[in-house]
This record gives structure tokens, C-alpha cells and sequence, in this order.
């Protein structure tokens, strides 16, 4: 971050901004100050009690839930914290557990390592809005379509096996092996994702002024010197965003692994491929044994735990490092 | 047409008579058929599949007949997944249906079916109800409440078999292997004719789980598997019996019959390589000629026989319940049960065999010549078990079976490492939910 | 690596520094071409992948299971539109669209319009209090829909509000509020102050300035925050399947949902299914098409304010 202000400083000497840090809490004088306090209520009130009477109650509820053996409907038993250590006890969820975390790091690092990369390429490659759109457009496909076509390409006859049969190969990966199945979720996810976080990060880039760069070849700057200097500190924000982004939306993923594993949504994904997402539904809404919903909602309050530390520590990793420019 | 409508009448006006001894206290019930009322039904049908044209066709008549009104979602298989939140609200449908191991675990296991014993004691074409559903059914003892009075009446039944292509396969008709030993020797006989013996979707694991579960149910009788999955030392896997079940199914894992790719396809690949006529058999449920009737090959004749006998032992047949439960918290559980036994109609059973091409409850009712051998097996057996021999203990099929069953059928594992990963697994069950 | 767009870099660089010659433009002059090249040709081999397999899944649409099943890589003998009309019927897809399209629309507008002015206020008033609720509304980011789905169904059943889609538009602006009021405050953050300040010294009121300056300026972050809600809305199954019982209230998921187990359950219907995932996918092409641009312009704007 200094190393882009000063990069920015020597750049740009005519642009006279501070940085926002400064001089924030007195921003615009206190009369506005506290014209401002008094729009507690209207502002922040409508917002509020939606969020609180549609998410914050119902989550209240279910963390009393979680404490209870239930089947859904009938008589609640109290049973303490009992849920939690069993949920922590089961092989099963830390199996559910460790898949969301490969979700969560393999699967990010790979988008933005591969968005990032996009975006270098793309930055002036031409027909780039084409390929911008082609990439990004599978984000706004339901799942559901990608969970059907799986079977078509990926089955032993599939087409993926009938295009690799002409070029020699002859005994092809058993593709949807039960053990293959989350490897193939995620390569899914990356190319289905991908796009998405290189359109951000792309908007990151674009903003950047060209003269930063010509500032670079100016100073001699290697192509490493200008991205770790100018490129990576100037999109920081942007990261950060995209970063909490993937943080919350891996610990949701849900649709993708049922209609993957799970024949088109008709059955349940073998347990390989199981997050903490597809282990809380299937405790409470299986189809095929009486629904535990204290532990089923044990095991959701420990992913959203999960999430708010790490959203928490992105937050304050990444709190404030934007620079303006 | 006049006989039938006055059997009808006859047999609303009975209904309403033993439905005002057995109402529940419920006032709003409105039990006599001139009243009309409204009912509300959730069904596990889309709108267009031919077992809903049929329900449909009844319900209307029932509507006529009685001048009620039933106000029907054509909701389809997740039907019981959207009960579960509403049976915690004052706003329940007044009759759901859907399949034995939905019921159950949403409705019976919690306590919130009502006892159907007015259902069971209306009387259709002559007969009450409790006699036209034949009593090897009802004996099942997991589809009784507490006070013993059956909280489900089915209307149809999903069993399974091995299937094959009878035009293909005249003798397996005439001659169908007669035990385990003759099984085996028919798969070698097939592969060594060059065909593909069996196909199977590995990717559903419950139709893996049927060949150890069946394995067992055959040697240990009916209940078995639901004693062993209930042991909470586990020692029951140590039994040679259940050592000898897991082996069957690892011979059949192992011993080349299976489709290529079994365990790496996504249903229905592998019934549809079946279909095809790409392998000879499969081991699938009753509504196999249903999902599998658009894209069968030329010619294709839908024939099966049952699981084969081990050691001698005489055959019990699956037989699923799919029919109806009423929450016990109904608006109108009178009316609901009335028009439930309606639809127990010979005439709606003979469509379900004939139209929807389904196993209909009815001893007596006409089956569509697909079904012919499954039927018979049926009828011929003198006791029946549910799919997963009725367990339904929180997660332990999904989370505990399966997955280790999986690993055998699939080959990852032996039969006796089978038996061993599943006495861990299932101590640890009961530990944590004991 | 040939495309040469970005004018020349000044004179005197390319006399001192030679190494840095070769290219001309500016930002790109100084990558590995081949690495370059490699990634160009990959790029275009996605886009024609993603291509492909979409006119591949339009083109199955046209055929019937068993053509399909024998040869995935058929043609289609004609286009009849038999398969359509099949899908369209049997899963009523016409009043799953108006539905989705106006469950999402107008969801996505109340949630923004709601968390706007309460993003703005948490982004400028810095307060113990403010701090708290900006937790407040950031613990919700991780909960899982699943988690809330059985106490939300008895709440807004209390309330007559469960197979309604009001009541799933409540829902969805309730359940999106986290997220969006997140977003909107890191992005009111990132706007520079000085024209509010100019604002207030001229003497408008914060309401004012709210409405006038900032609103405007805030144009693409707020676009931005109602993209991506119509995106999660309108592909949001979960809630949707839960809330909704009635046939003639599914939004366009839930009729994909049924309609794909009606074609398995009861005898495959591979070409029907492949019109039904045409009709789901084709109008979002097209709205894409033709909005694309705007999309992506608004995440743009939005995430480089």
C-alpha cells in the first residue's frame, strides 16, 4: 500500500487528494455530523427490522433448536450442547468440514489465480468484451442445468469419453467416481466462477490510469516490479471485496454438490463429496430417516462460526487498505 | 353405470356412518356426504404423470359424489420435504400421500399421523377397507401407531426384482434361476456368451444397498437387517450369516459381472445402457418399465424374477408402501379418510395396474402385463418387508450404510473389511445417538 | 500480444532502456508473449467450449431420447418444435417466468432501496453504535438458508405468509440485507467526500446531500448491489422450494426442479429435458444480450466505483 502511494505520489503530482483516512471522523463539519446522527432511525431503521425480523429471529430460533433433539415437528427434547459434540464427533462432518475449507482456499486461490491471470490477458486483448461475456455468463445459470449435462458429458459413454476415444486414449478416467466426483465439483465451480470474479477484478484494473504504467516503463519497472507495485496494491480493495465475496458464497455452496452426486437431485451425493452445507441439509431433510434438526442446525451455527471469523479477518486485513487514486 | 353409482352411494353413506362412531372429537369434520366440505391434498404427483391422471379422475368423482371439495398441489416428490415445516403450523393439508419411508419419517416416527382406523373400516365394493388391503401388508408393524391402529393406507406398491428383456431372454421366463448358486451360474453363463451381465447406477446408493440388504433378508428373514442395524454393541455384524450376505454382494462386485463404468456414471446411464439391450440384467424397482419405457430397444419385453433364495429359505418380497396419512392436526380428517378409502375403488385400482402401470394394492385388481411377474411373486409370498427392512433411525442409512455399503458394491472394499468398517460405524451410531 | 492500442511511451525511455522496446503498448509491452499467446489461445478455446456446448444443448432440444441415447452427436433431422411445446406445457413454464420475473425484480429494487440509505448512514457516521451495527448486519453474511428455514416457515406462517410470493419477497429482502447493506457501505466508503462536504457548507441538509450528491455519485456501486441480487434471486431454489406450495406460485427453479424429476421419474424424456434447460437458460441469454453490457458495466462501476 505505501509502495502505491508513493508510486502514485511520484506518478501523479498534479492530483492533490488525501488519503481517506485522514480526517474522516470530521468529515463535512460537525453540524452535518449531526444533522446526519438524526437519520438514525429512518435510514438504518427499515433495513433493520427486516434483516432482524426475517433473518435475525429465525436464526435466534434456530440456535434455540440447536440445543434440542427434534425431528422437525413433534416433541423438542432438551439435550444442551449435546448436538455439538456429537456433530464434532462425527467423522462424517469434519470430512463435510475439511471439503468446505478445500472449497473455500483450493477452489478460491485457483479462481483468482486464474482471474487474475484473465484479466491480464484480457486487458487488451481484442474482442475482449466477447470473451468477457462468454466467461462470465455461466454464473447466471441455476445449478441445476449444469447437475443435468454433467451426466451427458461425464458418463462412461458420455461426450467427454466419445471425443477422447479418437485421439487414443483408451482407458479414460472413471470421471464420476465416487472419490472423483469433488475434484470435478470443483473444477466446475472454477470454471463456472471464474468469469464472474474476473469481470470484477477486471473493473479493478480498467480504473487504473494509464500513465501508472508508462511511469513503470519510465522507471524500468520488470513486469513482477509493475504488478507487485502498482497492479496488485491498486486493485487491493477489489480483492478484498471478491475476497469476502467467495468467503461467504463457499460456505453456501450447496445446489452444485446435490444435483452433481446426487442423481439430478433425486438421490443424496455420496459422502466424498459432502460440505457442511450438504450435511446440514441432508440431517434435516434426508427424505430417508427421521429428520435431526438440532443437529442439522449444530452443524450450520458451526459454518456460520466458520465464516464470521474469517470474514472478520478479512475485514481487518483488508480494512482500509484502499487507496485512492 | 347406475349399480355403480348406488354402490357408491351406499358404500358414502356407510362411510359416514362409521365416521360419526370413530370422528375424532373434531367438529368441523363434516362426516355426511351431503355436506360437501373441503379438503386439502398435497400429492407426491406432477400434474401429467399417469398415476396423478388416475388420482385425478377419482378425486374428481369423489368431488361429484359427494359434493366436496378437494383442493389439490400437485406437488410432487418433495411433497413431504414441504410438510415437515407446515406440520409445526395450524395450516396442515388434510391428506398427503407419498411413499412409506417419507411418511414415516415426517409424519408416523413424530407422532403426527392420525390413526386411520375409520379409513380401514369404510367399505368399498362390499368389503371393508381393511379387508380389500391384504393383511400380510397391514401386518408390517411399522406402519402401526401406538394403539396399533395403522396410521397409513396404501394404494400402491413398489417391489423390486431382476430384470431382463423377455424377447431377448425366452428361457429366463420359463426357467429363472432357482437359488443363488443358479444366479451366479446364469452370470457366467451370460458373460461367457460375450454379453454384459449386469448393469447397475453405483451412483444410487440405494439401489446398491438392495443386494446386501435383500442378501440378508433372505437367509435371516424379514426384520433381520432392522434387528442388526438396531444392535447397539454391534456385534450382530460378527454373525457368519451377515459375513455370508456381504459376500455375495463382493462376488458380484468382483467377479466381472457388472456394466463397465458402474461406478463412475450418473443414473440413469446404466439402466438406460440396460435398456439398450446392452446388458442383460439389473437388479431395479418395480417402476424400472415406467422410467425406462421411452428409450427401451425395439422390441423390448419387460420380464423379471425375483432375487434368488438362499439356502432354501421361502422368499419374502419387498413390498414399499406408497399411499396416504392424514396429519393428526387436519382440518378435516373425516372427510379425508372418506375420500381415501373413495379412492380404494376397484375402478382406480384397476387404472393404477393398467394406465399407470404401478403395482396396485388390490389383490384384485387388473396389472399391466410388465408387472405380471412381479405380481405374482407378491401374491405368492407369505410375508412382505419395506425397503430398507423399515429403518429409519436419524441418518443412519444415509450417513452410516450407505456410505460403507458403497464401498463394497463398488469394490473398494471386502466383504469381511465391510463388516468390520460396519460394526465401528455402527457402535459409534448408537453411541452418539443412543 | 500484437495488439497494439496504447499510444507510444515517451521518446527518451526506449533510447535508455532498449530491453523495453519490443512491444509498444505500454501496460503490456513487457509480458512473456508466449505465456501470453498460451493464454489467448485458451481463453478463445472456453468461450468456443461454453459456445459449443450451449448450441449442442439447443441442438438436442430438436431430437427425441432415443436418436439422443444412440448418438449424442446427432443433428436433429428437423425443427419441430415438438419437445418445446412438450416442456412448456407440461411444467407451466409461462407463469414460472412472470413469477420469477417479478418475485426478483421487485425484491432486488426493495432491497437495495432499503439498504441503501442505511449503508450510507453506517459508512458515514462513525459511532460505538455504528460500529456495532455494522456487526450486526455482518453476522448474518454466513448463515446458511437452510439454518433459518424451519423457524422462518412457522414465523411468516403466523402471519399467513408462507405460499405467498410477498411473503418470499419479504423473505428475499430479508435474507439479502446483510450482504447488500456489506457491500453498499464498503463502496459509500470508497466515494471521496469532497463534494458532500461542498454540499454541507453551501448549507443542504444531510438528507439532501443523501439524495443529490451522493445517490448519483453512488449510481454504479447501487446498480452493482442490484445485479447481483437479481442474479442470487432469481436462481434461489432453497427458500423457494420450502415457502411455496401452490403449482401456479413456483418460480422458474422450482418448475425446473419438478419438471426434471417428472421427465426421470416417469420414463426419460431426454429431448423434453433438454428443451426445458433451453427454456430456462435461452431467456437469460438473451436478457443477457441485450443487458449484458449494462451487467457488466454496473459490476464495473460498481466494484471500481
Amino acid at each position: 500500500m505505501s509502495a502505491a502511494t508513493t508510486t502514485r505520489r511520484t506518478a501523479s503530482s498534479g492530483t492533490e487528494r488525501r488519503p481517506k483516512e485522514a480526517g474522516r471522523p470530521q468529515a463535512g463539519g460537525s453540524t452535518m455530523d449531526r444533522q446526519r446522527r438524526k437519520l438514525l432511525v429512518p435510514f438504518v431503521g427499515p433495513a433493520f427490522i427486516f434483516y432482524t425480523a426475517l433473518f435475525i429471529i429465525p436464526a435466534i430460533g434456530a440456535a434455540w433448536i440447536s440445543l434440542h433433539k427434534w425431528a422437525g415437528s413433534g416433541p423438542m427434547t432438551f439435550v444442551g450442547i449435546e448436538n455439538y459434540l456429537r456433530v464434532f464427533r462425527d467423522p462424517l462432518f469434519l470430512k463435510s468440514f475439511g471439503n468446505t475449507l478445500l472449497l473455500l482456499f483450493v477452489v478460491g486461490a485457483a479462481i483468482f489465480i486464474l482471474a487474475f491471470a484473465m484479466t491480464l490477458v484480457l486487458r487488451d486483448m481484442a474482442g475482449k468484451k466477447i470473451v468477457r461475456s462468454v466467461i462470465f455468463f455461466p454464473h447466471l445459470i441455476n445449478a441445476l442445468v449444469f447437475g443435468v449435462l454433467a451426466g451427458f458429458i461425464f458418463n462412461p459413454g458420455g461426450i467427454v469419453n466419445t471425443l477422447l476415444a479418437p485421439l487414443g486414449v483408451q482407458n479414460p478416467p472413471a470421471w464420476l467416481a465416487q472419490d472423483n466426483i469433488f475434484p470435478l465439483i470443483m473444477a466446475t465451480l472454477v470454471a463456472t466462477t471464474t468469469g464472474y470474479f474476473t469481470t470484477i477484478l477486471m473493473a479493478g484494473v480498467d480504473r487504473i490510469p494509464p500513465y501508472y504504467y508508462e511511469d513503470c516503463a519510465l522507471a524500468g519497472a520488470t513486469p513482477f516490479q509493475r504488478l507487485r507495485y502498482v497492479i496488485l496494491p491498486l486493485t487491493w480493495d477489489v480483492f478484498g471485496t471478491c475476497a469476502v465475496l467467495w468467503t461467504i458464497s463457499s460456505i453456501k455452496i450447496f445446489e452444485i454438490i446435490w444435483v452433481f452426486g446426487g442423481s439430478s437431485g433425486a438421490g443424496i451425493p455420496p459422502t466424498q463429496s459432502w460440505t457442511t452445507a450438504v450435511y446440514t441439509y441432508v440431517t434435516a431433510f434426508s427424505g430417508q430417516s427421521t429428520p435431526a434438526y438440532g443437529a442439522a442446525t449444530a452443524s450450520a451455527i458451526i459454518s456460520l462460526a466458520l465464516v464470521s471469523v474469517l470474514v472478520v479477518v478479512l475485514r481487518r486485513a483488508m480494512r482500509r487498505d484502499a487507496v485512492e487514486f | 353405470m347406475n349399480s355403480k353409482s348406488r354402490i357408491v352411494q351406499a358404500l358414502a353413506v356407510l362411510a359416514g356412518a362409521s365416521l360419526a362412531l370413530t370422528a375424532c372429537g373434531q367438529g368441523s369434520a363434516s362426516t355426511a356426504p351431503s355436506e360437501g366440505g373441503t379438503l386439502t391434498y398435497w400429492s407426491m404427483w406432477k400434474d401429467g404423470e399417469p398415476q396423478q391422471k388416475v388420482i385425478a379422475e377419482a378425486i374428481a368423482d369423489f368431488e361429484q359424489q359427494t359434493g366436496a371439495t378437494v383442493k389439490v398441489q400437485w406437488q410432487g416428490r418433495s411433497n413431504t420435504e414441504k410438510l415437515v415445516p407446515a406440520l409445526n403450523t395450524n395450516n396442515v393439508p388434510d391428506i398427503v400421500d407419498g411413499p412409506y419411508a417419507k411418511l414415516a419419517t415426517t409424519m408416523g416416527d413424530t407422532g403426527q399421523a392420525l390413526p386411520l382406523g375409520a379409513a380401514y373400516d369404510t367399505v368399498v365394493d362390499g368389503k371393508k377397507v381393511s379387508e380389500l388391503v391384504p393383511a400380510k401388508y397391514t401386518a408390517i408393524s411399522n406402519i402401526k401407531g401406538e394403539d396399533g391402529t395403522p396410521w397409513m393406507l396404501p394404494y400402491s406398491l413398489s417391489s423390486d426384482a431382476i430384470w431382463f428383456d423377455a424377447a431377448k431372454h425366452p428361457e429366463l421366463v420359463a426357467n429363472p434361476p432357482a437359488d443363488w448358486n443358479g444366479f451366479i451360474a446364469e452370470l457366467d453363463k451370460l458373460k461367457a456368451a460375450g454379453e454384459t451381465p449386469l448393469a447397475a447406477d453405483g451412483d444410487v446408493a440405494g439401489y446398491n444397498a438392495l443386494w446386501f440388504t435383500t442378501a440378508l433378508i433372505r437367509t435371516e428373514g424379514p426384520g433381520s437387517f432392522k434387528t442388526l442395524a438396531s444392535d447397539k454393541t454391534g456385534a450382530g455384524w460378527d454373525a457368519p450369516k451377515v459375513l455370508a450376505a456381504a459376500q455375495k454382494v463382493e462376488q458380484i462386485a468382483k467377479g466381472g459381472y457388472l456394466v463397465p463404468g458402474y461406478d463412475a456414471s450418473k443414473w440413469p446411464a446404466q439402466q438406460q445402457v440396460w435398456a439398450s439391450g446392452k446388458a442383460s440384467l439389473i437388479l431395479n424397482g418395480s417402476w424400472l418399465p415406467t422410467e425406462t419405457s421411452t428409450y427401451a430397444a425395439e422390441g423390448f419385453q419387460y420380464s423379471s424374477f425375483p432375487f434368488p433364495a438362499i439356502d432354501g429359505k421361502p422368499a419374502a418380497v419387498r413390498a414399499d408402501f406408497i399411499g396416504w396419512a392424514v396429519p393428526k392436526k387436519a382440518k378435516n380428517p373425516g372427510l379425508a379418510q372418506q375420500l381415501a378409502a373413495f379412492m380404494l375403488n376397484k375402478k382406480y385400482q384397476d387404472d393404477y395396474g393398467t394406465k399407470a402401470k404401478v403395482l396396485p394394492i388390490r389383490a384384485d385388481a387388473a396389472s399391466a402385463p410388465q408387472m405380471d411377474s412381479v405380481k405374482k411373486a407378491l401374491d405368492n409370498a407369505t410375508t412382505v418387508y419395506q425397503g430398507g427392512d423399515g429403518v429409519t433411525y436419524a441418518g443412519y442409512m444415509e450417513k452410516v450404510f450407505w456410505p460403507i455399503d458403497d464401498q463394497l458394491f463398488l469394490g473398494k472394499i471386502s466383504a469381511a473389511e465391510f463388516v468390520a468398517k460396519m460394526k465401528d460405524a455402527q457402535v459409534q451410531y448408537w453411541k452418539d445417538n443412543g | 500480444m500484437t495488439t497494439l492500442t496504447k499510444q507510444k511511451p515517451p521518446a527518451p525511455a526506449p533510447l535508455r532502456r532498449p530491453a523495453n522496446r519490443r512491444g509498444t503498448s505500454p501496460a503490456m509491452r513487457a509480458e512473456h508473449s508466449i505465456a501470453r499467446s498460451i493464454g489467448v489461445v485458451l481463453l478463445w478455446a472456453v468461450v468456443a467450449i461454453s459456445i459449443g456446448m450451449l448450441v449442442w444443448m439447443l441442438l438436442q432440444a430438436f431430437r427425441d431420447t432415443r436418436a439422443i441415447l444412440s448418438n449424442p452427436w446427432g443433428m436433429p433431422e428437423s425443427f419441430d418444435m415438438v419437445n418445446f411445446v412438450r416442456a412448456w406445457t407440461a411444467s407451466d413454464f409461462a407463469t414460472a417466468t412472470v413469477n420469477s420475473v417479478v418475485t426478483t425484480g421487485v425484491s432486488s429494487f426493495l432491497t437495495v432501496a432499503l439498504a441503501a440509505p442505511a449503508a450510507y448512514y453506517l459508512s458515514r457516521v462513525e459511532s460505538r453504535l455504528t460500529g456495532a451495527l455494522s456487526m450486526y448486519f455482518i453476522l448474518g453474511l454466513g448463515i446458511p438458508a437452510q439454518v433459518i428455514l424451519i423457524p422462518l416457515f412457522v414465523m411468516l406462517n403466523e402471519a399467513h405468509l408462507t405460499d405467498s410470493l410477498f411473503g418470499l419477497n419479504l423473505v428475499y429482502i430479508g435474507v439479502s440485507m446483510p450482504f447488500t447493506v456489506f457491500l453498499l457501505t464498503a463502496f459509500f466508503r470508497s466515494l471521496p467526500l469532497e463534494m458532500e462536504e461542498a454540499a454541507a457548507l453551501d448549507g443542504a441538509s444531510a438528507l439532501r446531500t443523501f439524495v443529490q450528491i451522493t445517490l448519483p455519485l453512488a449510481k454504479g456501486g447501487i446498480l452493482t448491489a442490484f445485479v447481483l441480487q437479481v442474479v442470487s434471486h432469481w436462481n434461489e431454489t432453497l427458500l423457494a422450494l420450502t415457502l411455496i406450495q401452490s403449482t401456479e406460485k413456483y418460480t422458474l427453479p422450482i418448475a425446473l426442479i419438478s419438471f426434471v424429476q417428472q421427465q426421470t421419474y416417469s420414463g426419460a424424456d431426454w429431448g423434453g429435458l433438454f428443451a426445458g434447460l433451453c427454456i430456462v437458460v435461452l431467456p437469460m441469454l438473451i436478457v443477457y444480450v441485450w443487458l449484458g453490457r449494462h451487467l457488466t458495466e454496473g459490476l464495473t462501476l460498481g466494484m471500481g466505483k
